[in-house]
This record gives structure tokens, C-alpha cells and sequence, in this order.
């Protein structure tokens, strides 16, 4: 894998918002704006490389459905910051497999072998509409003799149409949250709801604050019976609101995707059960949730963090600390690994699973050690012809 | 040596998707667009509207009880009753 400068497409930000990327200006702390999509340069991998992060994305995430089973099984549902009574339902949504979509992880990757996770957001991953669409197209515009390792929109498409194979009510209605006001959650959750469309189902688009509960099941604003809901909404903020309860009770008939379980696999307490349970996993670095042990250097993550916040590094020079409001719940402590620099550059990889197939990747860089909402997106393309 | 033969003879697989239909996804982009740089609040609420629904919901907060009373969930309100976070979701 290496780095490459780009030209940059003409009329590239029109092209780029009109194709949903809509929230590519990020504000700087001192109120200057910076994209968040970069084209000025791209990253080149090759297909043998491509054909083993696929096998190792697909690897954790077996490693990461067994390690939440190994939670279940063991009831180590404090360790995760788990309410006692979320617990049964947790455990039924794994036994009983409803329908998943996606995930994505993030992975330490500098072109050597073998990758690292760093974690894995399995409940509501985003940096979706630019991973699946915007760097397609770009693709498209600028080297369409070339591949990309990114069947995201297919694969979703796919999962959808077997998801809706075995709905009563092919009315799918997918929640986000109006509250995030750059407009990415809206996006995402309005991409999904086309692929979802493209495979044939039915869809609504509903933000979270308007499902409503009638006293036995939960309705749209319209009434309609909420039956099966894709929701960009963490479990983890359900579970703490007056409706989270009762999405959790055996008798509400709605289907919630992700399942109640995923929120096993987006907590950084993952990473220690793992740990724990393939010790020296070439894929994995060692982490806790006691405490750094012997670790000298290492990252203090809490454990329902998102976008970098809270997060601190912990090394015998420095300490470097992101804000942020997360760390209530609890912390995980995991060896610290250098996001690897290109051109100064600091990459980490998403890997995208979709069902249980790794299906493709997106590339962010900070300019900091810790990958926050400064994170620039640059595209990517795997240096093999097509049809070669 | 015959893996080989076989690697050989195999089209390599396609990484990335045939084709990437947008779909309704532009008209949403645009409508977020003029939302953005539209001070009115309603655009608030995303092109499906419904900001009405929720001061209502919010104003009548208690109407409804359902079952689950040993986990505090005696009485919920009839709308709103998630989406109160407000930090951003984003994974």
C-alpha cells in the first residue's frame, strides 16, 4: 500500500455533495473550514494484500461473534457496562440470530503484515456514503481501468434483499437521529434506506424522537406500525431512554437492526474478552480492563467512546488526551500502536463487514495520533486491471 | 501445481460493486443542502418534517403504560421516547 498525489477532479465538491456527501465541511477549532473528503491524493493497494485483509476482516469478525457469545455464556455483562436487565434480552437477540446488516472495523494497517484492530463498530458505523458511493465514483471518474476493494453497495443491496425474504411486512423504516446536525446521520441513514429499496423492500424514514408507543407496539408519526427498524442510534442511548426498555421486552413485535447483541461487539470492552481469549493473536494487540498492567505505552479508550473522544495515550514521554464526555461506563486499556504515517499522514483502515463478508474499506487520516472528527477521507483504488 | 493451473484459469474476482445506483440519495442531498443554508428551523427536522409531532409528544409526556414496572418503565411517553441524546451518533 502506498500514497500517491491526485488531481483533483474539476468541480470535485459539487460532484461529491450532490452524490450525498453532504457534511464534508468539517469546522477547525479556529472557525476555518476543512474538507473532510481529500482527492488530492488517494491510496494505491495491491490485490494480494486486499485478498488477506479480506480473510483477516473475516477472522475477527468470527473472533468477535465468539467472544460475545463467551460474554453471554459467562454473564460478564457488568464488564461492558450492561444493566442487569438488558441482560436476557441481549443474550435471547444472539440465540436467536435476527437479521444484521453491517460493521465496520478499524484497523491498524502500514502496508506490512499482519493488521491490528483497534475496534469495532458494529452497532452504528458510519463514513458509509463515502466508503460505498463517493469513492466509487471517483474511481469511476479517474482510473475506471482499475479496481477498488469496495462491493459495499452490492453486498448491502444482497443483505437486504435476504432480510426482507423473511419479512411478514415488507415496510422496513429506518431512524436516525435529528440531533446530529451535520447531516451525516441523515445521509447514512438514507443511503440505507435506498439500498434497502433497491432490493425491493418498502421504506420510511423516521428520526428516533418521532417513534411513538401506543401501549403495546411502536408506531411511525403516521401511525403505521414500526414492525422492522433499521436505527443509526446506539443501543447503548436506547437502553438509557424511556423506550429502551420495552424495545428490549419479548412482546414487542418490532425487529430491531443491528440486534440488541451487536452492542457487545461496539464496546472497547471487546477487546480485552478478546484478548483474553486468543492471547498473542497476530491480529490483535493485548488490552484490559483492570488496568495498563505491565503495558508501558499504551491507549485508554473509553469504553462506549466515539469519534476519538476521551481517548488518551499513554506513553513514558508524553500523554496525549482527546476531550470528550465518555469514561462514566468504564475504560479499556490496549497497547498503543502508532497509527502508521504516510507523507505525515496518520492512516487507519475501515474494513467493512457486511453480514458476515468482509466487502470492502475506506481510508481516513488525521493529522493526530488519534483518528477524531478532524479524520479527512481519501479514496483508494487496487492497482490490478479489472477482468485481469 | 495443479492449484496453480487452477489460480490460472479463474477470472479474478471483482472487488468492488458492478454499479452504484443513487437513487432518491441525490434528492435528499440537495434537500440537506438548501436545509443548510436555510436558517428556518423546520429544516431541522429533515425533509420528512414531523417537528410538530415532536413539541407535541413532548408537552404531553405521560400517557401511556406499559408493562416491565420493576425496570422503570411504569409509564412512557406516547412520542419522544428515544432520540433524546444529543451528541452525534456517527461510529
Amino acid at each position: 500500500m502506498r500514497r500517491e498525489a491526485s488531481t483533483p477532479r474539476p468541480g470535485w465538491d459539487a460532484t461529491v455533495r450532490a452524490q450525498g456527501l453532504v457534511y464534508i465541511d468539517t469546522e477547525l477549532p479556529d472557525g476555518g473550514l476543512m474538507s473532510y473528503w481529500d482527492e488530492t491524493a488517494c491510496y494505491r493497494l495491491d490485490l494480494d494484500e486486499v485478498l488477506r485483509l479480506e480473510e483477516a476482516t473475516e477472522e475477527l469478525h468470527r473472533m468477535a461473534v465468539a467472544a460475545a457469545r463467551h460474554v453471554v455464556d459467562r454473564r460478564r455483562y457488568a464488564e461492558f457496562g450492561i444493566p442487569e436487565w438488558a441482560a436476557d434480552a441481549v443474550a435471547r437477540s444472539l440465540r436467536e440470530q435476527p437479521p444484521t446488516l453491517y460493521g465496520r472495523f478499524d484497523l491498524w494497517y502500514d502496508g506490512s503484515w499482519p493488521p491490528k484492530l483497534l475496534e469495532y463498530n458494529a452497532d452504528t458505523p458510519t463514513a458509509l456514503v463515502e466508503a460505498a458511493i463517493t469513492q466509487w465514483y471517483w474511481l469511476e471518474d479517474t482510473r475506471a481501468e482499475h479496481d477498488q476493494w469496495n462491493g459495499i453497495h452490492e453486498a448491502l443491496v444482497g443483505a437486504w434483499r435476504r432480510i426482507g425474504a423473511d419479512l411478514h411486512d415488507p415496510l422496513l423504516h429506518v431512524a436516525w437521529s435529528d440531533e446530529e446536525e451535520t447531516g451525516e446521520d441523515h445521509m447514512t441513514a438514507g443511503y440505507l434506506a435506498e439500498t434497502a429499496h433497491q432490493a425491493g423492500l418498502l421504506t420510511e424514514l423516521i428520526p428516533m424522537r418521532e417513534i411513538g408507543w401506543d401501549g403495546r407496539r411502536f408506531r411511525d408519526a403516521a401511525d403505521t406500525p414500526v414492525n422492522t427498524c433499521f436505527k443509526l442510534y446506539p443501543w447503548e442511548w436506547m437502553l438509557a431512554e424511556p423506550y429502551g426498555p420495552l424495545a428490549l421486552e419479548p412482546g414487542t413485535p418490532t425487529t430491531w437492526i443491528e440486534p440488541a447483541w451487536k452492542l457487545l461487539l461496539s464496546n472497547k470492552a471487546l477487546l480485552a474478552v478478546l484478548w483474553e481469549l486468543y492471547p498473542g493473536h497476530p491480529y490483535l494487540l493485548p488490552a484490559y480492563l483492570d488496568s495498563p498492567r505491565s503495558m508501558t505505552e499504551y491507549v485508554v479508550k473509553p469504553l462506549l467512546g466515539r469519534e476519538g473522544a476521551s481517548v488518551r495515550i499513554v506513553t513514558p514521554a508524553e500523554e496525549i488526551t482527546n476531550p470528550g464526555i465518555y469514561g462514566d461506563e468504564g475504560w479499556c486499556y490496549q497497547e498503543f500502536r502508532a497509527l502508521p504515517s504516510f507523507d505525515g499522514n496518520r492512516l487507519v483502515l475501515g474494513s467493512w463487514v457486511v453480514g458476515d463478508e468482509s466487502v470492502g474499506a475506506g481510508l481516513r487520516e488525521s493529522t493526530s495520533l488519534i483518528t477524531d472528527g478532524y479524520a479527512r477521507f481519501l479514496p483508494h483504488y487496487v492497482s490490478t486491471p479489472k477482468g485481469a | 501445481m495443479r492449484y496453480n493451473r487452477r489460480v490460472h484459469k479463474t477470472p479474478r474476482r471483482r472487488l468492488r460493486s458492478a454499479s452504484v445506483q443513487l437513487g432518491a440519495l441525490t434528492a435528499l442531498a440537495l434537500t440537506l443542502t438548501a436545509c443548510d443554508s436555510d436558517d428556518d428551523d423546520d429544516c431541522a427536522m429533515g425533509p420528512v418534517g414531523g417537528g410538530g409531532a415532536v413539541a407535541m409528544a413532548l408537552q404531553n409526556p405521560v400517557s401511556k403504560t406499559a408493562g416491565g414496572e420493576q425496570r422503570g418503565t411504569a409509564a412512557v411517553p406516547e412520542r419522544g421516547g428515544f432520540g433524546t441524546h444529543l451528541a452525534s451518533c456517527g461510529g
